[in-house]
């Protein structure tokens, strides 16, 4: 399907396959504390938009996804997310030596998706919400333990 | 607008400036405020959404080159250590700033004689005092009287909680026998006029979407605009002119849409920052004034002073709630605030206290640093550092340095094509000194707090919030800009009234002693009306 010049980029279905793949080798799932993978949350289509309010963000996703595919080839398989778990491992070290940048943007993405997760913050004991309007209860404070600098004559110097 | 000439322009209507505009409005003159950027919605600040950590780096980014937004210059300070921080709309810094409040100490006004560096301010604690007061009832400053690192004072609101991570700190002081105190914070901690309570949102440096945190937007500006001041917003200044006996008659600027416009005034006073002032007065040329309006000294945008900031997070075994509770408000101590040339540098810095970071930041900090991997191993190092960091900034005494200064770029410019600042920065023996003895001390209160580990980052890069010197009061006009009260030695009537005629930095946050000179130079206007000029 033809862009039109003012449309945001985005990825294709094979791009979007392999970025939900990837997402879940930079944050893979821990059931046992509940808490997702970034591909399993859904978060591919996330990323891919953050990405692509900076042409320069969306040039390095996008290039990041190729050599990913290239390297797939390279390991005998159709695409990244038909490789095993130790390989797209060694595929990920590739790219990171073949492109030094492209890991970093990307965790960068994923990891302010994947925090603000409603769904991540609640697994994580952190409340589900933005902080206002609710704030937090935080008692006032004792201040007993001043009693030691209370007593304690001026210090501050004037000669 | 029409460009009648006024009594007195005002340019910029953060800190300095609405303090200065709610004093003199009382003279019923006619007043006159010009501000580059414009009114702030509470409802549109970054806590309001899930993405605040986001915008926190982005369009609430302390620099203005990060940032963007219209309203903002670029700075170029790609060869500072310390980059620029600043907020460009009415409040000015005080949008983003943290609200710790403390004043400078009697011996900041006296180094020169005390410990034979730099200068003596031409003022003193004393004159100051009154006009501390006066600003912290106008602001409304939370905190706790009996503090012995300091003469006598009376905060107006209770002290800010310190939560279970600011008492866990506490502990690590006391157990050191060190110094500590709740901080003297410009937050509502209970209703205060208009202003709701503070409810504990965490980073008041994106903003305080409920309004309890003092930006000059709540608290000075609706008082001086009920007495009769008039602020214009998004008009930018370009220049300051003069006339052929070389007073100021006024400005030119661009307002809201853009058109150049003229606004002539019998008094020009400004308050646009340590950074902003020093580029308007070096964009201000005439062939009265060649280097720069006010600049006979060759002064203007030298002795450019930052606070350098060594920042320590320490590691803790148990969760801090650290999210809960003003970012950068909690406890301070001044320990290590005066000289002890034994330490190996001279002057001093305090300590403040730094609450936890937000789950993204948590997770972009760890990324950055390495202990944070993605893969397999993320989660169980994320779940070591969640919550579990505390933080203690040793804020430095940076000296004046006349190479330290804010020049004008040759080639950048802002939207409407007015050169650019750019810094030219470095930072002291002195000051590195110092930021090394203050980070050892703070690795050793979170250690003695129960910080397994810690991690250093000085002197942070992103902490250019605090901008003085760049136009310093004296009474040599050989070796100042500005009189003892904010008068500009070459230009009868021109004033300045923000940080740049700041002396020397003392080792605390400069916003409260900012506003107290500021309505010291206004009370020493109203005082002097008759002869203003003479």
């Amino acid at each position: 399907m033809a862009k039109s010049p003012d449309a945001a980029p985005a990825l294709d279905p094979a791009q979007q396959r392999l970025l939900a793949t990837l997402l879940d080798e930079l944050l893979p799932a821990r059931p046992e504390v509940g808490l997702p993978g970034a591909g399993a949350l859904g978060l591919a289509d996330a990323v891919a938009a953050a990405a692509a309010e900076k042409p320069e963000l969306f040039s390095v996703l996008e290039d990041g996804l190729a050599r990913l595919a290239t390297l797939a080839e390279r390991h005998g398989a159709g695409s990244f997310v038909e490789l095993a778990a130790a390989t797209r491992r060694a595929a990920l070290d590739e790219l990171g030596a073949q492109a030094p940048g492209c890991l970093p943007v990307l965790c960068v993405l994923t990891y302010s998706a994947y925090y603000r997760d409603l769904r991540v913050l609640e697994a994580l004991g952190h409340p589900p919400r933005p902080p206002y309007p609710l704030g937090y209860e935080v008692p006032p404070s004792d201040f007993a333990l001043l009693d030691a600098v209370r007593r304690r004559a001026p210090f501050y110097r004037t000669r | 607008m029409a460009d009648d000439p006024v009594d007195v322009l005002i340019i910029g209507a953060g800190a300095a400036g609405a303090a200065f505009a709610w004093s003199l409005a009382e003279t019923r003159m006619n007043i006159l405020c010009l501000e580059q950027g414009d009114w702030m919605n509470p409802a549109d600040y970054p806590t309001a959404g899930l993405d605040w950590e986001q915008r926190a780096q982005t369009d609430f980014a302390f620099s203005p080159n990060t940032r963007q937004r219209p309203a903002d210059y670029p700075v170029n300070d790609a060869e500072s250590p310390i980059a620029i921080s600043n907020f460009n709309a009415v409040g000015g810094g005080t949008i983003l700033y943290a609200g710790h409040f403390p004043r400078m100490k009697p011996s900041d006004f006296r180094v020169r004689s005390l410990d034979g560096v730099a200068d003596d301010w031409p003022l003193d604690y004393a004159t100051l005092e009154p006009y501390w007061a006066e600003n912290d009832r106008m602001m409304g400053v939370a905190g706790l009287a009996g503090d012995p690192a300091y003469p006598p004072k009376e905060p107006t609101l209770p002290p800010v909680p310190l939560g279970k991570l600011g008492e866990t700190v506490a502990r690590g002081f006391h157990d050191l026998g060190w110094h500590w105190w709740p901080s003297d914070s410009a937050i509502a901690t209970r209703p205060t006029g208009d202003r709701a309570a503070c409810i504990n949102l965490g980073p008041c440096i994106s903003g305080c979407a409920q309004g309890a945190k003092a930006s000059t937007d709540l608290t000075y500006w609706p008082a001086a605009i009920r007495n009769g001041v008039r602020l214009e917003t998004r008009c930018r200044v370009r220049e300051i002119t003069v006339r052929p006996d070389g007073l100021a008659d006024g400005v030119v600027y661009y307002d809201a849409d853009g058109v150049e416009r003229r606004q002539r005034a019998e008094i020009v006073v400004l308050a646009c920052n340590g950074v902003g002032t020093p580029r308007l007065l070096l964009n201000s040329r005439s062939p009265q004034f060649p280097d720069g309006l006010a600049n006979r000294s060759g002064l203007v945008g030298r002795n450019l002073m930052f606070h350098p900031y060594g920042l320590v997070m320490g590691f803790f075994d148990e969760p801090l709630d650290g999210y809960q509770g003003p970012t950068g408000c909690g406890l301070m101590s001044h320990e290590f605030y005066e000289t002890d040339l034994a330490r190996g540098f001279v002057r001093g810095f305090s300590f403040e206290l730094l609450r936890g970071f937000g789950p993204v930041t948590t997770a972009l900090w760890g990324l950055a640093s390495g202990r944070v991997p993605w893969g397999r191993d993320h989660h169980r190092r994320y779940g070591e550092v969640i919550d579990r960091m505390a933080g203690l900034i040793a804020i430095c005494e940076d000296l004046p340095e006349e190479h330290n200064r804010v020049i004008l770029d040759p080639e950048l410019t802002d939207g409407h094509g007015i050169p650019a600042p750019k810094i030219e920065y470095r930072l002291s023996d002195n000051s590195r000194r110092m930021l090394d003895f203050g980070t050892a001390r703070a690795q050793e209160a979170l250690a003695a707090a129960g910080a397994r580990s810690s991690f250093v980052d000085a002197p942070l890069r992103a902490a250019g919030w605090h901008l003085m010197g760049t136009a310093r009061m004296g009474t040599d006009p050989a070796r100042s800009v500005v009189n003892e009260w904010g008068r500009s030695h070459d230009v009868r009537n021109l004033f300045i009234i923000d940080g740049s005629i700041f002396v020397t930095a003392g080792a605390v946050n400069p916003t409260c002693t900012i506003q107290g000179l500021a309505l010291y130079i206004a009370d020493r206007m109203k005082k002097n009306l008759d002869h203003l000029l003479e």
